[in-house]
């Protein structure tokens, strides 16, 4: 399984905000995308997953596209946006009932994998509640068992880490790397640079809507031209560039 | 302030003249006219053969004073005050001024024709009509006038004792009007003066702005728009009116009705949205109720037929809203369920509540044993419940752009 997105231009209306953007996010990796508040890491995922249309260029998930298989293609996502969105009519066990049945999942099956999540994150109590009127970080909870419950090919996460308690950070990650295990691919968009740099396999950096450099860390260091530099080193040397550029 | 005051009683005018077009489109202002003209006929009517009872002066006191309680504090205030205009508090005030003054106008148009409709009421009761009238007008602004400035002192807590309140402002306006009926509605005018003038001359002089109740304040506005555009609603979609969501435990058995599989994922959300949605459930329960009334009054079966459709096609309008409801959240694109299946479930929810709302609406008459018209009652409904839901909801959902 590999999302690709091969010379995608695209943006909200007229106005472009991605600008010929290349990159992959293969089987099995964690892929993290890191850039500046507005550096299009938000509208890059709103187009992975079909919110927006690229006016050029392709996204495909094995060379599947949402045109050519709009089904396929978003049973193949699971998706953690960055502010939690709910359902007010429905609750936490229907939101995983409607999850289940939206992607068609065995409910048998899918239960027990719900079940050890939500008692991962001290939500299994909590079932029969309407989690629109939980606190930021609880709902935070609710999208994270939602989508991992899915078991999608590719699993998106905005800004995972903001509202979530430390332990909760750690649950998360340790779905994460189940999930790499399993075989699954994860992009994640954070500005932890720290944990990033230690949870992901790859990275893709984005500057003003166009990717400035993509790859391991190793890639990373070699195209900034700073060997042994911290994701930190090399995120602070782009800055610089855009505020000179 | 003053400008921050303009500009948004600009905007405040603006979308209240759009929404107000909506209301009184042509078929609304033409009912309008004939009822009011049928109002006034009877009115007429019913002052020529009036008897004055012992009752006649309460009434009638009761019916002023309950239209003193019409016309809130429009203060226009938004949630983001509280965190923006925190230091500006004291400034504030002058705001608040304004609106209350502004908030008056409305009220005091209203309360002026009830004076002027109490003239023949008052030559009944054998007071002079003209001069009455004029003095009941004046009563009733000078009782408006402390009612908008209790509104507004509720929000400096500090100002005023708890019990000075609007409930006792119409407790006192309801015994001077009695008063007023009963001896001379100068009694009536005196006493809302006094109260006016003292009100305003404690205010003058310790009017202090710093102790304002932000969140009742911005609750208060919130709740009064609320109902502004709920009203609204019933005419046109107000965009971003959300009602509550209530859970409503007892109605769990209802949702056995759709299986929890993937082909009926959409119907699983709807029928949830429709029963715990405080919007649209309530309204449904009460067009049906007032229906299951209306048919009842109703003598030839033509017209049966008609109004037993009419209903139904109003709660099925109302329920459209349902069919987006749900579409700014996300995941209502995402999920690898296909958007046609989207239309058909809502079809089939409509469907299924238009027909149960012909079947109740035609127990009133059934009640009766007017078997025939219920008979047709249900006809009527039921046809156009099928109409409904299989051909004008999926051209309307299929209009839309999503």
């Amino acid at each position: 399984m590999t999302l690709t997105l091969t010379d995608v231009t695209g943006g909200y209306g007229n106005l472009p905000v991605l600008k010929h953007l290349s990159f992959t996010v293969p089987d099995g990796q964690i892929v993290g995308l890191i850039g500046l508040n507005g550096a299009g890491k938000s509208t890059t995922i709103k187009h992975i997953i079909g919110l927006l249309t690229p006016t050029g260029g392709s996204i495909a998930i094995d060379d599947t596209t949402l045109a050519q298989d709009a089904d396929a293609y978003r049973r193949a996502i699971a998706y953690v946006p960055e502010t939690p969105v709910l359902y007010p009519e429905l609750t936490l066990r229907e939101h995983l009932e409607l999850t289940m049945m939206a992607y068609d999942l065995e409910q048998a099956a899918a239960w027990p994998r719900a079940d050890a999540m939500l008692a991962k994150f001290r939500l299994a109590n909590k079932l029969d509640w309407f989690p629109a009127k939980f606190s930021k970080g609880m709902k935070q909870k609710v999208m994270i068992v939602a989508a991992f419950m899915a078991e999608a090919k590719l699993t998106i996460i905005d800004e995972p880490f903001t509202g979530l308690d430390p332990l909760a950070v750690h649950d998360l990650l340790d779905l994460v790397a189940a999930r790499k295990a399993a075989g699954g691919a994860v992009l994640m968009s954070t500005h932890i640079l720290a944990t990033a740099e230690q949870h992901a396999d790859a990275f893709v950096l984005l500057k003003d809507g166009q990717v400035r450099a993509s790859g391991s860390k190793a890639a990373l260091q070699q195209a900034f031209g700073m060997p042994g530099a911290s994701l930190d080193d090399l995120y602070m040397a782009m800055t610089k560039e855009a505020s000179n550029g | 302030m003053g400008e921050l005051w303009r500009g948004r009683l600009r905007r405040h005018q603006k979308t209240q003249f759009k929404y107000l077009q909506f209301v009184f489109n042509d078929h609304f202002v033409l009912v309008l006219v004939i009822l009011a003209g049928a109002l006034l006929y009877g009115y007429s009517q019913l002052v020529k053969t009036l008897a004055v009872t012992w009752w006649l002066r309460p009434l009638l006191a009761l019916i002023l004073s309950g239209l003193l309680s019409l016309g809130s504090l429009a203060s226009l205030a938004q949630a983001a005050d509280a965190t923006f205009l925190l230091p500006q508090t004291g400034a504030f005030a002058k705001l608040l001024l304004k609106a209350r003054r502004y908030s008056l106008l409305l009220p005091l148009a209203v309360l002026a024709l009830a004076a002027v409709a109490t003239a023949p009421m008052l030559q009944v009761l054998g007071l002079e009509p003209l001069v009455g009238a004029g003095l009941l007008a004046l009563a009733l602004w000078a009782f408006k006038d402390v009612d908008l400035w209790l509104q507004l002192l509720r929000f400096y807590p500090a100002f005023l004792p708890r019990w000075a309140n609007r409930w006792l402002l119409l407790a006192l306006a309801f015994v001077a009007s009695c008063a007023g009926l009963w001896l001379h509605p100068v009694i009536t005018a005196a006493v809302a003066l006094i109260l006016d003038l003292t009100l305003r001359w404690q205010i003058g002089d310790h009017f202090d702005a710093a102790g304002l109740n932000w969140l009742s304040l911005i609750g208060f506005e919130e709740r009064r728009q609320g109902r502004l555009y709920r009203f609204y609603n019933l005419f046109t979609d107000v965009p971003g009116l959300g009602g509550g969501v209530r859970r409503r435990r007892y109605l769990d058995s209802l949702l056995r009705l759709v299986p929890k599989t993937h082909a009926h994922t959409w119907g699983f959300l709807y029928l949830r949205g429709f029963l715990r949605r405080t919007e649209f459930s309530g309204l449904v329960v009460r067009l049906w109720v007032i229906g299951a009334v209306v048919l009842t009054l109703a003598k030839p079966l033509w017209l049966v037929a008609l109004l037993a459709a009419l209903f139904v096609y109003l709660v099925g309008f109302q329920l459209l809203p349902l069919a987006k409801a749900s579409d700014d959240i996300v995941f209502t694109h995402l999920y690898p369920v296909g958007q046609a299946a989207k239309a058909a479930a809502f079809g089939h929810l409509t469907l299924g509540v238009l027909l149960l709302l012909a079947v109740g609406q035609s127990l009133g008459l059934l009640a009766l044993g007017r078997l025939a018209a219920a008979g047709v009652a249900l006809g009527g409904g039921a046809a156009l419940a099928v109409a409904f839901a299989v051909w004008y909801v999926p051209l309307r959902l299929g209009k839309q752009p999503r």
